[in-house]
């Protein structure tokens, strides 16, 4: 069975999760999605050998984020990038918090997301991510 | 301990001890003034008459020796006897003037006795005794002239022994004059030494006194001075750059009354900023999550709009998120009006089962994954305002929604009790602490998770709590265990 490179989107925001997997869908992405950290705990011990990206959102029920992203940071390791997309009013200082160095500030242009995950998923890239602030 | 004095306390002590110490003063100066003036009119009264009377009587015993002289006639001076008689007469009466007015060696007076006393003690009592012995021997030279006189008539001019006693009271009445300049000298002296004494007291008195007055200013401006530097520092630190420093003035006076008032009011103005920037970040992170969505399907819909099956999902997911930021921004605006009391209620009979029929109808189209029972009794007529009572149960919905884990469905029942109309949200499985519940009631106290429909709760119930409490009615939560959660509105019918 073949199994496609994915990003993973935890965010609890429905909306933004089916942008993100329909935008993965138009880029040939497979897109895989959680609502909270559990799911995506869970996701990953599944899916981890083809997960290539991680974009996790800060406020999501369940555990606290730096719980969370310490938990995602474990489980992920060091192979797996995981970049902060928030809404919240000082990105920087929330990535920091969550021991995170790359961050996307929500609302985010869709064609530099595009290009990442052409980089990342599809050209296997990992090192792109560290261009990424706030494309 | 002078902390606790109150500032007007140690203004009053400042002022009365400077009033205490110019009445010293001036007590002190017009005793002074009294006692020169006193001084001044002894030395005429004892010393300058007594010299004057002196004079007086040395000018009369030269007269009678230059007359009772025995080449008197040759010299042509020719005295009839009452003449010579008179002049006796007026050196007796000075005899006895001056015993009972100026004499110090015996004298009874006041001044005499006074003066006694200040001649012994500057060590000039040997002009004590030698007045007495002149006075003793001017009496009796005056004795024997008399006595002479009365014998002899108009024939004393030529005896032997007015010859003898005319010198003597001369020399008597010049010894006397000697002696009494000498106790204008001595008492002179002692008005001067007085006087100096007087200035001396009076410097140092006034000395004291402005050094007391400066030490106690200087303590009052010490006690007070610092502290009101520091409260001005703590405003100006304040005002230039929003830093509240505790004031911890642990005085009891009016300084610390202030320094605690602006702890107060800098402390309100501090939480109020917070709240302010709370405020604006929760706004800022609402606003910004259904932006995000319609900014990226808006990016997917340009690139894609030849299809059809994309775009009808852009557009309806762009109309879903705009609706769901219109009705963001009211409740926002709304919460905002609320907590500063500008809201206006204008009430007007309607069916509340109207209200909450088309609400959950409204909403549920919103809420993919969640189900809604609904128990209407209709119809329940109160008098309310509809517009305002609409956003209270829709926050009350969204707030019930958010916490819902979504798999049961959400039971909404309308009652009609005695004189309520009640409506009760059961969330069947969920679970809220005491302090999840507090938080709920916070306004933008927190951000609330997204439920699987994706509305946010961001102002909690504080909206509805508020917009109920307007209609003078009752909103509660309550935790039941394993049977949920239950939100209860009651309205008054």
């Amino acid at each position: 069975m073949i199994t496609l490179p994915a990003v993973l989107v935890v965010d609890d925001d429905p909306n933004f999760r089916e942008m993100m997997v329909l935008a993965g869908q138009l880029w040939g992405i497979t897109v895989l999605e959680a609502g909270n950290c559990g799911q995506a705990l869970h996701v990953l011990d599944c899916e981890k050998n083809r997960i290539r990206l991680i974009i996790l959102d800060y406020y999501m029920p369940g555990m606290e984020p730096r719980q969370c992203a310490a938990a995602l940071i474990a489980k992920a390791g060091p192979s797996i990038p995981i970049i902060l997309a928030t809404a919240a009013v000082e990105p920087a200082v929330r990535a920091a918090e969550l021991k995170l160095s790359q961050w996307l500030s929500k609302p985010f242009d869709i064609t530099a997301l595009e290009v990442l995950f052409r980089k990342v998923v599809l050209e296997n890239d990992p090192y792109y991510c560290l261009n990424i602030r706030n494309p | 301990m002078l902390l606790k004095v109150s500032v007007g306390h140690r203004l009053f002590l400042l002022v009365a001890l400077q009033t205490a110490i110019a009445t010293i003063l001036v007590v002190t100066a017009m005793k002074y003034v009294y006692e020169i003036a006193a001084d001044t009119q002894y030395m005429y009264r004892f010393q300058l008459l007594s010299l004057a009377d002196l004079g007086k009587a040395q000018e009369n015993a030269a007269t009678l020796q230059m007359l009772t002289r025995p080449d008197a006639a040759d010299l042509g001076f020719r005295a009839p006897h009452a003449m010579i008689a008179g002049l006796i007469g007026e050196l007796e009466e000075f005899d006895s003037r001056y015993r009972t007015k100026w004499e110090v060696a015996e004298g009874t007076s006041h001044d005499a006795e006074n003066f006694r006393r200040e001649l012994v003690h500057a060590g000039e009592s040997s002009l004590i005794e030698k007045e007495k012995r002149i006075l003793k021997y001017f009496e009796d030279a005056i004795s024997s002239l008399r006595e002479e006189e009365q014998s002899h008539q108009s024939h004393i001019v030529s005896t032997d022994e007015v010859r003898v006693q005319v010198p003597k009271i001369t020399n008597a009445v010049a010894e006397l004059l000697d002696v009494n300049i000498k106790y204008a000298e001595v008492a002179n002296d002692q008005v001067l030494r007085r006087a100096r004494s007087s200035r001396w007291w009076l410097l140092t008195i006034g000395s004291i006194g402005t050094i007391l007055t400066l030490t106690l200013g200087v303590l009052v401006r010490q006690a007070i001075a610092p502290r009101i530097r520091r409260l001005v520092g703590k405003v100006h630190l304040f005002r230039e750059y929003g830093v509240n420093e505790k004031i911890l003035d642990t005085g009891e006076d009016e300084i610390a009354v202030l320094g605690n008032a602006l702890d107060t009011g800098f402390s309100a103005i501090a939480a109020r900023d917070r709240e302010r920037d709370q405020f604006l970040a929760v706004a800022a992170h609402e606003l910004k999550t259904p932006i995000t969505s319609i900014h990226g399907f808006a990016s997917i819909l340009a690139a894609h709009l030849d299809d059809r099956t994309v775009a009808d999902r852009a557009i309806e997911n762009i109309s879903r998120q705009s609706w769901r930021l219109s009705r963001l921004v009211e409740h926002l605006f709304l919460a905002m009006r609320m907590k500063t009391g500008e809201i206006r209620f204008e009430p007007t009979p309607f069916d509340l089962s109207d209200l909450v029929k088309r609400s959950v109808s409204e909403i549920q189209s919103f809420f993919a994954g969640q189900n809604f029972i609904c128990e209407l009794q209709n119809p329940i007529r109160v008098l309310g305002d509809e517009p305002l009572l609409e956003h209270g149960i829709w926050t009350l919905l969204i707030c019930a929604s958010a916490i819902s884990p979504g798999e049961k469905p959400l039971k909404v029942s309308l009652v009609s009790t005695a004189a309520w109309a009640r409506l009760l949200v059961e969330v069947t499985d969920a679970n809220l602490s005491f302090h999840d519940i507090e938080l709920l009631f916070i306004p933008f106290g927190l951000v609330q998770y997204e439920n699987s429909s994706g509305i946010r709760a961001a102002i909690g119930l504080y909206l509805c709590k508020q917009i109920v409490k307007l209609h003078n009615g009752r909103l509660d939560v309550s935790d039941r265990g394993k049977a949920g959660v239950q939100f209860c509105m009651e309205l008054p019918e």
